[in-house]
């Protein structure tokens, strides 16, 4: 080995990185060549000059928890319902007998594998409570319901006053689909509850305003600047599509 | 996933890292403030993305994500990155220096004072910087740093030699500053 290919390795050969072929002709080369083993002192001893000085910058007291504090909140609220705890621990445990006793139930529960249409819809059944869908802040009014979500979210929710379209605004929670904190906005048209699902998109992207039926359920998915969004109701499709269009509109 | 499951883990595979991407982000920006809200920022993304997180190695992972986040918050500061060009004014008074007249004493003193040594790696242009911070402070392997910056290997190589050249430069410049 000569020395213009001796010192392209060298570092690499300080830090062990060579395979042992080329890191014994780079030994051999050394040993013999004054100008290389030079460098090479003068390399280790500016390593040990910076093991020595400690120059690590360790992270201030207090980041930590206040990198916790931010993370819980912007993480969906602890689900209030145990039934959604429980079938974690299910999933987790693996037990095959229980499953193929809950099986109709475990199908009713959103997966991690199932499609955002079927997640929104699964999210929107779970919403859906004997006296009206679950909500956060309940309010009409849409200057009540989007400052809520300051400080809890890291983007600004779309609600809309739509009331003269003839969908009154209901409220709005904290929910989560495809494994991320989502907004759920609700409305009412006469007794159907339409809840709008939005979250930031990371990885999959909705398809441009795809509707599907799911279980009798009306989805339509869409996406617009980082934003999943998912409108489900059980009113028919029509109706659907007309309340999409009226929140979309520019 | 339940948020206090994916807490727990995220705290045990990625927040256990955090002294190395503080660190990290430190060197990068060269600022305590800017460290601080890069690493705020990087966590958030890494909280978000933590589904997503692939391959075995949590910490190579969790830095790349931080030093993304970094680079962002450098871009968008156009003074900083204006300040990457090495300037010798500019970084003689990085170097803690005072007024009385400099002694062999002095030298000897300040090779291993690790201020100094310090100002010597934050005047290194930072794509230098940042392989030797994750080479010799980190203890990294090339392949962990290849990850990371996310170039080849043989880049890893060649930066991390050209980056010690210019380190001993530094180092012999500033002694000899000191000497006169």
């Amino acid at each position: 080995m000569n020395c213009t290919l001796a010192l392209r390795v060298l570092d690499a050969w300080i830090d062990d990185e060579l395979d042992a072929t080329t890191a014994g002709e780079v030994a051999e080369h050394v040993a013999g060549c004054p100008a290389c083993a030079d460098l090479r002192d003068r390399r280790v001893a500016m390593r040990s000059a910076l093991k020595a000085a400690s120059l690590n910058h360790p992270a201030p007291a207090g980041l930590h928890a206040s990198i916790l504090r931010r993370i819980r909140n912007v993480a969906p609220a602890e689900p209030t319902r145990s039934a959604w705890q429980w079938w974690q621990m299910v999933a987790l445990g693996g037990s095959t007998a229980l499953l193929g006793a809950l099986g109709g139930w475990w199908i009713a529960q959103p997966q991690a594998t199932d499609g955002l249409p079927e997640q929104a819809v699964a999210r929107h059944v779970a919403s859906l409570m004997p006296e009206g869908p679950r909500i956060d802040v309940a309010s009409t009014d849409r200057h009540v319901v989007r400052p809520w979500f300051q400080g809890r979210i890291d983007f600004a929710p779309v609600v809309r006053d739509l009331s003269a379209q003839g969908f009154d605004l209901v409220g709005a929670r904290l929910d989560h689909l495809g494994g991320q904190v989502a907004v759920a906005v609700v409305y009412r048209l006469r007794n159907h509850a339409i809840n709008v699902f939005s979250w930031r998109v990371l990885g999959n992207a909705a398809e441009a305003s795809r509707p599907a039926t799911i279980r009798g359920f009306n989805v339509v998915t869409w996406s617009e600047s980082d934003i999943n969004f998912a409108a489900v109701s059980d009113t028919d499709k029509a109706e659907l599509d007309r309340f999409t269009a009226a929140y979309r509109r520019p | 996933m339940a948020t206090g499951q994916r807490t727990a883990r995220f705290e045990e595979q990625v927040l256990a890292h955090l002294d190395s991407a503080y660190n990290l982000a430190r060197w990068i920006t060269r600022d305590d403030a800017a460290a601080r809200d890069a690493v705020q920022d990087g966590c958030l993304r890494a909280w978000r993305a933590f589904d997503q997180m692939q391959g075995p190695n949590p910490r190579a992972w969790f830095l790349a994500v931080i030093r993304n986040t970094c680079l962002d918050r450098v871009r968008e500061d156009r003074q900083r990155a204006v300040e990457d060009e090495y300037d010798d004014e500019l970084h003689a008074g990085a170097a803690p220096e005072d007024a009385r007249p400099i002694t062999p004493e002095d030298i000897a003193v300040r090779a291993s004072d690790a201020r100094w040594l310090r100002a010597s790696i934050d005047a290194l242009p930072r794509e230098y910087r940042e392989v030797i911070v994750l080479r010799e402070i980190e203890e990294l392997s090339y392949k962990e740093i290849s990850a990371i910056v996310d170039i080849p290997i043989g880049t890893v190589m060649s930066r991390l030699a050209r980056g010690r050249d210019l380190l001993q430069q530094r180092m012999r410049f500033a002694q000899e500053r000191f000497r006169r």
